[in-house]
């Protein structure tokens, strides 16, 4: 048998032979069975994954990243600094800054006058967790959560930042985390894909584009895929006017037969995936309606997740089908919201964000939780990079606004193998610098991986002639916060 | 002209064991010849008292060059290099009086041959306190000995490790492998590079090159960084080719700085991490006793074969070892819309009756008579049946689950007649009965049903948001 002629599609076809082959060839006996096992890194057990199993017995079988795109203000949030609001309107000491660079939006201003936060703070639950105002909902929920007060990033704009969050790098172009952890995991429900994104209908903030969920150098069938708050959940999946579902199935098998003799003479990933999307796309034309569906949902669970719950595209709205999809045994679900960039205006910015946020976090982990769920569901909420601790424009009585500020910034987890009513490393009086247990977004992502029971050293991809990590040579797992 | 010194220099440790040869035997032989007239003493002695005066005078030439490097204990230096000089100067004595003067006299004998042999062995036992530490001759000495020498007597030593877990971090695992490879040069005899290793308070002191030690920290750690050195560096610890750490001795090393360097407290506390035990248990030479638990608590089996995977996996379920350590198998079943779990599908979780672990069987229509089956997978750990149409009825087969902790029984027919049940299971830790007709107030009674923050058990016709 001559080697099949590899096409040029940019896909490194390393071992030479293809799932399809592969799979073929297992009917030829176990001696062939063990030469490929030899060659080819794919599982022999779930041709979807990597890894024919986690490392360690995993924590969390799934993830549902509340991505807070923009940046909220760590010190009006979760991080209480009553030494701001003692020296508001008092410049920022040098002493503090150390020199550090500022982002551009603010590094010409002449006077860098802290602001104390309008909003006040109290201690909540057992764990006596300091919560602002601004959350009264989560803090009902303050014993389930594990704050990491000591994040820190490089990146000092959105573009980078949230590209570092999802990729763990700054410079687009790396697979995200959901990307990879398809890749690894592979899917526990073969009618829906293993990473789902779901985006705000409405407003307006930074831009999120596709490349954030995109699989970078992986596979393509390992992309984000958004769902949208539409009558056509996923763009495209849907049969065209006229065209029943008996007689898409027959043309997919019809172009499936074309596929399998292409693949007979050539050797081809890319049309592995091809063929693997198109039988996924019919399954899901079957899935999707049933899983975005809220009908369903009694209404004291809409309750729990408030008023807009029943509004699609909503941050409510996307929680409740965050639940769903994790209840369908989808592995990470990336619910975005916008809008935390306070350059100006910051108290009615932590106002009407909060109102659209609050509630629904706090929702789902309790809705996790009467379910069963939270035990091996991680949930992460955080954002880019925090706020700066002074003032950007104009500060009046009562209003200013908070600058980018990537030294300091807070995310929270709760479920999933993390330490509930926890919190985890020390920021300065100024909320400018870290003083104790400092934690990287590698830190991060390395640690999200050891919960789903992932070494974030032994998951690889070979390409362009090296072999890449998530965490790239970086990432330490954040031991004290594991539960 | 400084790197020629101790280029010589250290030629001493190689020249100085001529003369010690050369002189016993010489001292011997002359008080031999000096107390049995009858043997008649011949020439070539006098040549050996020659060669010993030539050695003696040479390793103690190189000795001075070697002690301008510094870092030796300056009183057992200075004491050592005087016993040294009287030993060279004893021998050239020796040689004159009897090689060149002829002198016999037995008093001659006797005091030259005598001072000989006691300078001989003074400075050879101060040059061994000065490489190996004034502890090292006496250190596995019995009691009586040691206090005759002016040694303390040895506390109780501390006996060996038998529970990893028990162990303590500093006394029974850094502190001996500092003691096995280290202690030896940075002691207080021998101080070298300013730095000593012999306790935890003088460890974190440092050295002239900084510390050796900053917790957490492993490349502010001079000790780390050196004893992972390549072998060829010139900062390569140890030294002059002693025997160095082990791999796994080197990553116990490191571990204890990541860990923060902790002065004291039982291994357990620092996490059961099975690699770290099976490194530190390699690394000091304890056997650990091989568990026979899974990484999952339960006993261990042979991993699930291939085949039986394979077979749930075509049939639907999505079926993965629980992690690449343990046999045990996780399983979820994510069914195609309304389409209830079959009969065939349920004795087919049978193929892999002692392996499963974890089973998620929630909304796949699962019913009632279908739970006999599933109780006989004796090993379940967590059993995930909500959103069923199942009864108090189809409950009851679960009591037979003997390891089963964790139940997800949410949005099930269920009622109170169902914790009668759940009780007689004894390994049960939770229990998630929301949504179903259990009475809240029957429930709170139950351990396994309680929860911390107060809203798991939420009927749902009286459930509000706050």
């Amino acid at each position: 048998m001559s080697d099949p002629e590899p096409l040029c599609t940019g896909y490194e076809d390393t071992a030479g032979l293809s799932r399809r082959s592969f799979l073929n060839k297992l009917g030829m006996g176990f001696g062939s069975l063990a030469l490929t096992d030899l060659v080819n890194p794919v599982s022999a057990l779930d041709p979807s994954a990597l890894l024919s199993s986690t490392h360690i017995a995993p924590k969390a079988k799934r993830i549902i990243f509340l991505y807070q795109s923009g940046g909220p203000s760590q010190m009006d949030l979760f991080d209480y600094k009553p030494r701001l609001n003692a020296e508001h309107g008092q410049e920022l000491p040098d002493s503090v800054r150390q020199g550090q660079r500022l982002t551009g939006m603010s590094t010409n201003q002449s006077s860098l006058p802290l602001a104390g936060s309008p909003f006040t703070f109290d201690e909540y639950g057992e764990s006596r967790a300091l919560l602002s105002s601004a959350l009264p909902y989560t803090a009902q929920v303050a014993d389930e959560i594990c704050f990491v007060k000591s994040m820190y990033t490089e990146a000092i704009n959105h573009g980078p930042g949230v590209t570092m969050m999802q990729t763990g790098s700054q410079i687009p172009g790396r697979p995200s985390f959901g990307s990879w952890m398809s890749y690894g995991l592979g899917s526990m429900n073969d009618n829906l894909p293993s990473y789902v994104v779901l985006k705000p209908k409405t407003g307006g903030g930074q831009p999120l584009t596709s490349r954030y969920w995109d699989a970078g150098f992986l596979p393509g069938k390992h992309n984000g895929v958004q769902f949208r708050a539409d009558k056509d959940a996923v763009l495209y999946l849907n049969n065209p006017q006229g065209v029943s579902r008996r007689s898409r199935h027959a043309a997919i098998e019809s172009l499936q037969a074309f596929h399998e003799r292409q693949l007979a003479e050539t050797s081809d990933p890319a049309l592995e995936n091809h063929i693997a999307q198109y039988e996924m796309a019919f399954r899901m034309q079957a899935s999707v309606p049933e899983v975005t569906d809220l009908s369903g949902e009694p209404q004291s669970v809409l309750d729990l997740y408030g008023p807009d719950a029943t509004e699609p595209g909503t941050f409510a709205a996307n929680c409740l089908l965050a639940r769903r999809l994790a209840e369908k045994g989808v592995r990470f679900i990336q619910v975005f919201e916008k809008g935390w960039d306070a350059h100006g205006n910051l108290p009615a910015n932590i106002r009407n964000q909060t109102k659209k946020t609050d509630q629904p976090s706090a929702a789902l982990i309790k809705d996790l939780k009467i379910r069963g769920m939270l035990d091996d569901t991680l949930v992460v909420w955080g954002g880019e990079f925090g706020r700066t601790n002074y003032c950007q424009g104009k500060m009046t009585a009562d209003n200013f606004g908070r600058d980018h500020h990537p030294r300091c910034f807070t995310m929270w987890m709760a479920g999933g193998g993390v330490k509930p009513g926890y919190s985890h490393g020390i920021t300065d009086d100024y909320c400018y610098n870290i003083v104790q247990d400092g934690v990287h977004v590698h830190d991060l992502h390395a640690t999200m991986m050891h919960l789903l029971g992932i070494n974030h050293e032994r998951l690889t991809f070979k390409y362009q002639g090296r072999h890449f990590r998530l965490t790239d040579v970086h990432g330490h797992v954040v031991k004290p916060i594991l539960a | 002209m400084e790197d020629l010194i101790l280029f010589l220099g250290r030629f001493h440790v190689l020249a100085l064991h001529l003369p010690i040869g050369i002189l016993a035997f010489v001292a011997i032989a002359e008080l031999y010849f000096g107390f049995r007239a009858k043997v008649s003493r011949p020439a070539l002695i006098n040549t050996i008292w020659l060669l010993g005066a030539i050695s003696a005078i040479t390793a103690a030439g190189l000795g001075y060059l070697l002690s301008l490097s510094g870092g030796y204990n300056e009183e057992t230096l200075e004491l050592h290099l005087i016993w040294g000089l009287i030993t060279s100067a004893t021998t050239l004595v020796g040689w004159i009086a009897f090689g060149i003067k002829g002198q016999r006299g037995k008093g001659w004998v006797s005091i030259i041959a005598g001072l000989q042999l006691v300078s001989l062995f003074t400075a050879g036992h101060l040059g061994g306190n000065l490489t190996h530490g004034p502890e090292y001759l006496f250190e596995h000495a019995p009691n009586p000995i040691r206090s005759l020498a002016g040694f303390a007597a040895k506390g109780a030593p501390r006996s060996p490790v038998s529970d990893l877990a028990q162990a303590d971090v500093f006394l029974d695992v850094v502190q001996p492998l500092l003691e096995l490879r280290c202690v030896s040069c940075h002691n207080p005899s021998k101080i070298k590079g300013g730095l000593l290793l012999d306790t935890y308070a003088n460890i974190m002191l440092g050295g002239e090159s900084g510390a050796s030690v900053t917790p957490r920290n492993l490349s502010g750690s001079e000790l780390s960084v050196r004893i992972n050195h390549d072998p060829e560096h010139d900062d390569y610890m140890p030294s002059g080719g002693k025997t160095p750490l082990t791999a796994a001795q080197a990553q116990v090393m490191d571990w204890w700085i990541l860990s923060g360097a902790p002065e004291s407290g039982a291994l357990a506390d620092f996490g059961n991490d099975a690699d770290i035990f099976a490194l530190i248990a390699e690394a000091i030479a304890v056997k650990i006793t091989v568990t026979n638990l899974d990484e999952l608590g339960l006993p261990i089996v042979t991993p699930a074969s291939r085949d039986v995977i394979m077979k749930l996996e075509s049939l639907g379920f999505d079926a993965t070892p629980v992690s690449e350590k343990s046999g045990y198998l996780d399983i979820d079943f994510y069914r195609i819309v309304d389409e209830s779990i079959s009969d065939e599908h349920v004795a087919a979780l049978l193929q892999a009756r002692d392996h499963i672990a974890w089973l998620n069987l929630g909304d796949s229509g699962l019913q009632d008579h279908q739970i006999e089956t599933i109780a006989k997978l004796s090993n379940l750990l967590k059993l995930d049946l909500s959103k069923n149409p199942v009864t108090d009825a189809g409950i009851i087969a679960l009591r037979s689950l003997p390891n089963l902790e964790t139940l997800n029984l949410h949005a099930t027919q269920i009622t109170d007649a169902a914790l009668t049940s759940l009780d007689k299971l004894p390994n049960l830790e939770q229990a998630f009965l929301w949504s179903t007709a259990v009475n809240p107030e029957a429930a709170s009674k139950r351990d396994y049903a309680q929860n911390e923050t107060g809203f798991v058990v939420i009927p749902e016709d009286d459930e509000s948001s706050k």
